[in-house]
């Protein structure tokens, strides 16, 4: 009941922001809208924990901001290396465990650690992630697991 | 911006395989297209639009490493060694 409350007001709050008009004929237009856009999306049966994460996107909101100075720092990171005359890479390929128990989370860490510039993972195998990293120290940052234990909270009780 | 553009640009030209390649190229996803979005919430001040901006770049990081991920999957499907350097040319070489 939450959750087909929270998608309500979330969907209703997205169309208020991108559309801007107030008069009674567009915000009747609106209502309608989300009311066919719920309907559909109940009909199609994805309003879960997938589809509607609405306890998720609170805690993904405070986890944004780190992701994007872990994002920044590892720009300027392979932005030196790009720029050095003798190329310091040491490409490698390696596996790790992400402790995440949901698919959701596991998607957020894979992406986490795709975003981040100098390792992109290439196969998630159940909790099994594949990584091609560019250094041998964006390979550690992965191995140390910061993120993983970020994300895994992120991904919290659910 | 442009610098980050430019060093992606780079990147992408100095790495020695399609793998590394892939980093260059992230950061170009990862750092110019959000100071882009950046500059321009500047630009409009506190209005909807700025509240659009940060939806564009919210469905920007959420589908930019979905089509990495894609691509590197892709490339190992298609046979493409990870830790192979690839033969490269340098600047001015003939290319039959």
């Amino acid at each position: 009941m939450i959750r087909n409350l929270a998608l309500a007001a979330g969907l209703a709050v997205l169309w208020l922001l991108l559309s801007g008009h107030y008069d009674p004929l567009f915000l009747g237009l609106g209502v309608a809208s989300v009311a066919l856009t719920f309907f559909i999306a109940s009909r199609m049966r994805v309003v879960d924990q997938e589809g509607a994460p609405h306890t998720l996107i609170v805690r993904a909101a405070i986890y944004l901001p780190w992701l994007m100075r872990e994002v920044i720092k590892s720009n300027v990171d392979v932005a030196r290396r790009i720029l050095t005359p003798s190329l310091p890479i040491a490409p490698r390929t390696f596996t790790t465990r992400a402790s995440q128990t949901t698919a959701v989370g596991r998607v957020l860490y894979a992406n986490s650690i795709t975003l981040t510039p100098g390792t992109v993972t290439i196969d998630v195998r159940q909790n099994e992630f594949e990584i091609h990293a560019l250094t041998s120290e964006s390979a550690e940052e992965v191995r140390a697991g910061r993120m993983d234990r970020r994300v895994t909270q992120v991904e919290g009780a659910g | 911006m442009y610098t980050a553009a430019a060093i992606g640009g780079i990147g992408i030209l100095r790495m020695p395989n399609f793998f590394t390649r892939i980093h260059a190229a992230g950061m170009a996803e990862t750092m110019c297209a959000p100071l882009i979005l950046l500059a321009m919430m500047l630009q409009t001040g506190w209005t909807l639009t700025t509240f659009k901006l940060l939806a564009i770049f919210l469905f920007l990081i959420i589908t930019s490493p979905a089509a990495t991920h894609a691509l590197a999957k892709a490339a190992r499907h298609g046979g493409i060694d990870p830790n192979e350097v690839e033969e490269t040319y340098e600047p001015g070489d003939r290319v039959a």
